[in-house]
């Protein structure tokens, strides 16, 4: 199987409801005829090949999810032709079959564990629904609670999980019945830098060492370019480009400078200082993560020069200033603005 | 497959009995609250035990026995309408409704999987509330026949499956069926004799009375417990109930289906 995952001309739309609209549209939309309909993808391709880690980076609402759900079976598409490994997801007949072939995490990890039960008893109790053994199902739930970290926390009550914790529980449920592919659905939201690298390690090195292809989403650049082989950037339900991090960076990220700045620490009312150099011209895109902050420079030298002017009339003093190389991040923030300004 | 389809089921009960256990107050509570709510009705009902009431005089003429019976075999009834949706209901809730489809457990699975552990628990809540009764009221029921008492209990269960299963389907695609089951409730209710005789029944409702599958089960169970009919007694009973058992059932799952497509096709069927 070349293409595990294939979609070709898929649509997909949702019944729109009306909120805020008067009381005959309200009634409409009760009944389950309103026809104001949001489309979601209208003519969408995607080709995942066998074995790779593919990831789709988009920003929130461009369908993402939307995609996992139908990929697993658990939401059907309008029309088009969507198959996991070369069965159809919209004939009712091959949900078993797809069902085995895959592992998914989807969103709001911690509602889909019971809460009464510990790890390990939620693990075995997934394995029995996946037509596990028993025997095997101890087994395996001990070897993968291991793998992703949660060994000595078998036996507690889930209760006591942390939210990175209840993430490689998800994905420890995802790797039980050996699946030949891995379905992830912004995996690593709310979790900290390390349960975020660990988690990355976790899926890397069972991807490579079980050749899983694994597929997942992300609106986070970083994390993208961190795993995935191929990147696919999704952009209100079309794909607008696709291609390792390295080919995107060539044909996208030429365009503007990445400036990093440390601070020595920062400045009071930082909100109102990276709204103000947004403003002040050649600075695209501000980003403030503890100490640093990262500017997207349009024109690096008005960027820079405003920058300066304005730290200096704050009184903010700049530790260290380091030119990045193009990342996926500038390349996502470069497509998306682009295809915002109708380019 | 059924092998499978068995170990799928066990694993549900393990998992609901551990979940019941670990709210052991909450479980313990409820069932005494169930017992204490029948012996409650039973104390009630005992105010009317001298009454002669004619519909009661083919099963033995003890007014307070035949109300027993008839709010045993309605907590059968109103579990079996309810429990596939309430549990169905609980798994959307908690989110582990859409996880489940995604794996390879089927519908049967799920729905016995769901259901058995509730069941045996209402079964011997009932056993232990008809023990009482005749222990505290002094009512006499034919104890020999239990099993058989059972037998139509657990039937009239699947009999009201079917309804179930579509009742658990619009819940998929509605997230709440509000009163509409209720209002259904209240109509079998009318019908089939649980509240007013057959015999007080308007000609046109007694005709609609025998498409109630309770109808009959109610009459197997009062002459199982309280006449001492045997077994070839309540065949014909049993049958008619096996007969709208296989007819209502497909037409559930059915319904079942068409709605499970519908929350697929909407998108909501992980959501509540």
């Amino acid at each position: 199987m070349d293409y595990p995952i294939e979609a070709e001309g898929l649509k997909k739309s949702f019944r729109q409801l009306a909120h805020g609209q008067g009381l005959t549209e309200k009634i409409n939309d009760y009944l389950g005829i309103g026809k104001a309909r949001h489309v979601v993808f209208d003519s969408f391709d995607l080709k995942v090949k066998q074995g790779e880690i593919y990831g789709l980076l988009g920003p929130n609402g461009s369908g993402k999810t939307t995609l996992i759900r139908i990929l697993a079976t658990t939401m059907l598409p309008d029309s088009g032709t969507v198959t996991v490994n070369g069965l159809d997801v919209s004939d009712s007949r091959n949900k078993d079959r797809i069902s085995s072939t895959i592992g998914v995490v989807l969103g709001e990890r911690s509602r889909s564990f019971y809460w009464r039960l510990t790890a390990k008893q939620n693990l075995e109790f997934y394995a029995a629904m996946y037509d596990v053994d028993r025997k095997e199902a101890t087994e395996r739930a001990e070897y993968i609670l291991d793998f992703v970290g949660l060994g000595k926390r078998k036996d507690d009550s889930l209760f006591n999980f942390s939210s990175g914790m209840l993430n490689r529980l998800a994905i420890a449920r995802a790797f039980l019945h050996s699946p030949d592919i891995l379905l992830l659905d912004e995996f690593l939201v709310n979790l900290d830098p390390k349960a975020s690298y660990d988690t990355r390690e976790v899926i890397r090195n069972l991807a490579r060492k079980e050749r899983k292809t694994v597929f997942f989403t992300s609106n986070n650049a970083y994390e993208a370019e961190s795993m995935a082989d191929r990147v696919g950037i999704l952009y209100k339900g079309r794909m607008v480009a696709e291609g390792t991090v390295e080919e995107l960076k060539q044909r996208f990220g030429e365009k503007d400078t990445t400036v990093r700045l440390t601070f020595d620490a920062m400045p009071v009312g930082s909100d109102a200082l990276v709204r103000q150099l947004r403003e002040s011209g050649g600075i695209s895109h501000t980003s403030v993560r503890g100490t640093t902050m990262t500017l997207i420079a349009t024109e690096p030298m008005a960027g820079l020069e405003n920058a300066v002017r304005i730290f200096k009339s704050k009184g903010v003093r700049v530790r260290n200033v380091e030119v990045l190389p193009s990342s996926l991040e500038s390349v996502f923030i470069n497509i998306t603005r682009d295809k915002t300004n109708g380019a | 497959m059924v092998r499978r389809d068995i170990k799928k089921v066990i694993a549900f009960i393990r998992k609901e009995v551990l979940t019941s256990l670990s709210y052991r107050y909450a479980f313990i509570s409820s069932m005494v609250f169930s017992l204490i709510s029948l012996l409650f009705y039973f104390a009630m009902a005992d105010v009317f035990r001298a009454a002669i009431v004619p519909a009661a005089i083919p099963y033995g003429g003890d007014y307070l026995a035949f109300l027993i019976t008839g709010a045993v075999l309605w907590q059968m009834v109103t579990f079996g309408l309810y429990s596939v949706s309430s549990s169905f209901t609980v798994e959307m809730i908690t989110g582990t409704f859409e996880t489940i489809y995604l794996s390879r457990a089927n519908l049967l699975t799920l729905i016995l999987g769901v259901s058995l552990f509730s069941l045996a628990i209402n079964v011997s809540l009932i056993v232990v509330s008809l023990l009482l009764a005749q222990a505290i009221f002094g009512v006499s029921l034919h104890f020999e026949n239990i099993l058989l008492a059972l037998m139509v209990l657990v039937m009239t269960y699947f009999s009201m499956l079917g309804i179930g299963m579509a009742v658990a389907g619009i819940t998929i695609v509605t997230k709440s069926v509000g009163q509409v089951v209720s209002i259904f409730t209240l109509l079998m209710a009318f019908l089939c004799g649980i509240l007013i005789p057959l015999e007080l029944l308007p000609p046109e409702a007694k005709q609609l009375s025998y498409l109630v599958p309770i109808t009959y089960a109610l009459d197997a169970l009062r002459n199982v417990l309280l006449v001492g009919t045997g077994f070839e007694g309540i065949l014909p009973s049993l049958i008619i109930l096996l007969i709208m058992s296989l007819v209502l059932i497909p037409i559930g799952y059915k319904v079942f289906f068409i709605c499970l497509k519908r929350a697929k096709k909407e998108g909501t069927l992980g959501q509540y």
